[in-house]
């Protein structure tokens, strides 16, 4: 046991090792653009209010009136946020199908290595999962530690007239963006990552059933995750199957689906295990 | 003893190995030959459980592969497997760090035998020079069989006398070694037992010393009766 | 050790992140404005029967808004509620609280606040078979359960209302245990719906429903029938009005009043009652009286009326806390006079106070029969400076009966 932990220990710092440029791109972008977004957005409300305070003679008010006070949260609802939050979700959903066929593809085949190493092939399995989280989690807190370093700068730029106090944990609660991500609602919290846990769990074994199946395993696996879909969907469509809309109370219908959710994550990890130990092929 | 027991493998409707029943001994130097396609690759690969046969049963020491047993069996394939960025040095550590059985003076030998250069990066590297990393990371570990896929397809021939030298060396002293080769002249009269495929089944097996000494012919006469006739 | 240099710090910074977040989160203060109740007159508890709900949203943040409920006086946040909670929340307080206090018999049941009545041994519940799935449309069955508080025992009843195939719509229900009364719209007829009040016996369900009187052949037959809103449901009296709808455009139509009535649950008769001439005509009920308020510019006169509906006698001059709450009368989902009502004495009405374009919610609690003003106040943010642009608007309001 001490030893099988040592090894995804080892497993993991080793894919970590192999992601992390990609990693500190994505973070150092996230970084970067929000700054610029903290630096360009309010750069260009004061240029306005500016523009408008000498061409209309008018007072601080009158410019409010015009054109709004400015709060932090204004900053975190443009795309200079968004964009980057876009971007680490879908570097990380390509990096989760890119982390096993890279193993295969190109001049080295890796895959020999990593399949004779004497571990459980599931130590393998785990060390690549936990690192795609490790990314998640990386990302979110760039995300975090971007926030605190950006609301200073806005309130810098924003004469107070102009500059709606809004402290940055109201800034962050306002976003629905942040609900998802960072810990704000604990429920909605492990909602997401949950989902995120099981979808992980499914693009892996469908990425599995390929290389043990080649073709046979693309259509194998379109079919595994319409039904891992269909299974998690059940509880939207359960009252209407019931014939009765009140018969299930919402709370309940969202153990329902942990429950599908956990079932699902637990037959795609068994199913990952069979695979990669009895079905992949190099 | 590495054993194959009616082994039977398909890749879709081509059937590969049809009932493929064979034994490699520890101490031999035991070869696959048979023209391409012919599944000498398939065999080795479902011997490490790199790939699933639909039948049959295959043991190493009477027991079937399992993730402890990469300790005791070391593939070579001819493909390049470690990570091109790493250096030799890199690899070695790596391997270091996953297997038991690495042996790290053999490994500092071996890297003197093929004169490597430690801090070189494998994508770096002449094909011949990765032909050689492959064999650093197969025959530093301490294992009892060693599978070796094609040692010598695409390198040059101070490469191929470099690598034949080693089945003569105690490299490979007291091992199995279960080769597959087209160039079965160079290494030829090294070999222990032949076993010869054609069309999925084992047409032929047997020792070619005595193949020489009772019939007269070499391996590779024998291989041009099976494929030319 | 080296190697591992890349992941601890990972770690770190991700530990290091989340830990500081989640203590600055619990450091700072919710970013729903704490509200307060501001009292200019009477005493504060008099409010507490009141339950509503409202969004808090703020006109400079229009992304931002928060549902806040007001029960026994206290503030609470929808969105500070435990998560499965909030999964279970209803958007109604009186449907919240039946759904905390009797979760099992509120399963499987719709979930309007006019399908259920109360006593004090007795919930009743009486819902069609439409009302929970629209693959029963079309169903002419309705169910009635009824679940005695101190046994928990549940009984239900299926009984059939008419000819299956058009839609019935439940309205209001009323009991007088173990007589429960149910106001139908029926729309079967082509031309328009009918209201229809059917009876039935707790106590004897094997008689099924008996239709008693059909409120539209009764009233005016082109006329819809817009019912006057009671908390209690015990009351004795079912009021309503008869509205002429007149199209001006494919779009729009114009609405008048043609008639105030009153339904008695225990004579079975529709009492005919005579509005004020030029001047808007209140209609209240409340136990075993009927009353009818004056609205004049400030005040409501309010008078008791007779079973015939012609005699009336000034009982009470309530004063307005605030003229626009007679100039707000609500009427929304075919009811009327949402915003005022009387409730064992006690006259309720809320509106709205502006100041400098602010609306704030703004309660009124009188005693009809000393006219005394039992509460008069507004809900406002406590932090009124830093909350100028945030507003409050009430959207379900209930009395609480037996909180009264």
């Amino acid at each position: 046991m001490k030893n099988s932990l040592h090894t995804l220990l080892k497993l993991t710092n080793f894919e970590l090792e192999r992601l992390s440029k990609f990693l500190f791109t994505l973070m150092g972008l996230t970084l970067l653009i929000n700054l610029a977004g903290y630096i360009y957005t309010p750069t260009q409300y004061m240029g306005r209010i500016n523009e408008y305070l000498t061409q209309n003679s008018a007072t601080a008010d009158e410019a409010v009136k015009a054109f709004g006070h400015f709060s932090f949260y204004t900053v975190t609802n443009t795309l200079w946020i968004g964009g980057p939050i876009a971007l680490g979700i879908s570097g990380l959903l390509f990096y989760s199908v890119f982390i096993w066929y890279r193993e295969w593809f190109g001049k080295n085949t890796f895959a020999y290595r990593l399949l004779m190493l004497p571990v459980s092939r599931m130590t393998l399995y785990f060390s690549k999962f936990i690192v795609i989280f490790i990314g998640i989690f990386s990302l979110i807190a760039t995300q975090m530690v971007s926030l605190f370093i950006g609301y200073p700068i806005v309130s810098a730029i924003i004469e107070s007239p102009y500059f709606r106090e809004l402290s940055l944990i109201e800034s962050i609660q306002m976003n629905p963006l942040f609900l998802f991500f960072f810990p704000l609602d604990f429920g909605y919290f492990v909602i997401v990552n949950g989902v995120g846990f099981v979808v992980l769990l499914v693009l892996f074994t469908v990425i599995l059933m390929e290389r043990s199946f080649g073709v046979k395993g693309i259509v194998l696996g379109i079919v595994y995750s319409l039904i891992a879909l269909a299974a998690v969907l059940l509880p939207l469509f359960l009252p209407d199957l019931l014939n009765n809309r009140y018969l299930l109370y919402g709370s309940e219908l969202m153990i329902i689906e942990t429950i599908l959710l956990t079932t699902v994550g637990v037959l795609s990890l068994f199913m990952s295990r069979h695979l990669i130990n009895k079905k992949i092929t190099v | 003893m590495i054993e194959l027991k009616n082994v039977h493998k398909s890749f879709g409707r081509k059937q590969v190995l049809n009932g493929i029943s064979f034994t490699a001994n520890k101490g031999e130097i035991t070869c696959l030959v048979g023209v391409n396609g012919v599944g000498k690759t398939t065999i080795l690969n479902a011997i490490m459980n790199l790939t699933p046969v639909k039948k049959g049963e295959i043991t190493i020491d009477g027991e079937t592969m399992s993730p402890a047993m990469y300790n005791k069996v070391a593939f070579i394939p001819d493909v390049a497997i470690m990570l091109p960025q790493m250096t030799v040095h890199e690899a070695m550590d790596f391997m270091k760090d996953y297997y038991s059985s690495w042996n790290c003076k053999r490994a500092k030998e071996i890297v003197r035998f093929f004169r490597l250069n430690m801090t070189d990066r494998i994508s770096d590297l002449s094909k011949g020079n990765q032909a050689k990393v492959n064999l650093l990371m197969g025959l530093a570990l301490d294992v009892d069989y060693v599978l070796m896929d094609e040692p010598f397809s695409g390198i040059d021939i101070f490469t191929r006398e470099q690598i034949t030298d080693v089945f003569s060396s105690r490299l490979v002293e007291d091992r199995g070694v279960l080769i597959t080769t087209h160039e079965i002249q160079d290494i030829e009269h090294l070999l222990d037992k032949v076993v010869l495929l054609d069309d999925g089944v084992i047409y032929k097996e047997f020792n070619a010393e005595e193949m020489r000494e009772t019939e007269g012919k070499s391996v590779v006469d024998v291989m041009r009766e099976v494929y030319n006739g | 050790m080296s190697k591992y240099i890349k992941s601890i710090s990972l770690l770190l910074f991700i530990t290091a992140s989340l830990t500081g977040f989640g203590l600055y989160k619990a450091q700072a203060s919710s970013p729903h404005p704490e509200l307060k109740i501001v009292t200019s007159e009477g005493k504060p508890e008099h409010i507490e029967p009141i339950q509503t709900l409202g969004f808090v949203s703020d006109s400079q943040m229009p992304t931002q808004s928060s549902t806040v409920k007001l029960e026994n006086g206290d503030f609470s946040y929808f969105e500070d509620l435990p998560f499965l909670q909030r999964l279970d929340f209803s958007f109604d307080p009186k449907i919240n609280d039946l759904i905390n206090d009797h979760r099992s018999f509120m399963r499987g049941k719709s979930r309007l606040p006019e399908h259920y009545t109360e006593t004090e041994q007795h919930i009743i519940y009486t819902g069609m078979e439409s009302d929970l799935h629209w693959n029963h449309h079309s169903s002419n069955q309705m169910i009635i359960a009824v679940l005695d508080k101190g046994s928990e025992k549940e009984e239900t009843y299926s009984v059939s209302l008419g000819a299956s195939g058009p839609f019935y719509s439940i309205r209001a229900t009323s009991i007088d245990y173990p007589l429960l009364s149910v106001v139908v719209e029926d729309f079967s007829s082509s031309d328009a719906a009918e209201t229809l009040v059917y009876t039935f016996d707790i106590e004897n369900p094997a008689e099924g429903v008996t239709n008693v009187v059909n409120l539209t052949e009764e009233t005016e037959r082109n006329a819809r029938i817009r019912l006057g809103l009671h908390y209690d449901n015990t009351e004795r009296f079912i009021t309503f009005q008869t509205v002429r709808q007149t199209a001006v455009s494919n779009y729009d139509y114009t609405e008048e009043i043609s008639g105030y009535y009153a339904y008695d649950t225990q004579a079975h008769e529709v009492i005919d009652i005579q509005s004020f001439e030029d001047i808007e005509t209140l209609l209240f009920t409340d136990n075993d009286t009927l009353y009818v308020g004056k609205a004049l510019n400030e005040a409501i006169e309010l008078y008791q009326i007779d079973l015939t509906g012609e005699e009336m006698s000034l009982i009470s001059t309530i004063e307005m806390a605030s003229p626009s709450i007679l100039h707000e009368t609500e009427n929304y989902n075919g009811l009327f006079n949402q915003n005022l009502s009387i409730l064992d004495g006690k006259f309720y009405a809320y509106g709205y106070e502006y100041t400098e374009d602010i609306g704030r919610p703004l309660f009124q609690v009188t005693d009809i029969e000393t006219q005394e003003t039992l509460f008069q106040g507004t809900i406002e943010p406590k932090d009124t400076s830093k909350r100028e642009s945030t507003t409050i608007n009430l959207f379900e309001l209930q009395i609480d009966p037996e909180n009264n």
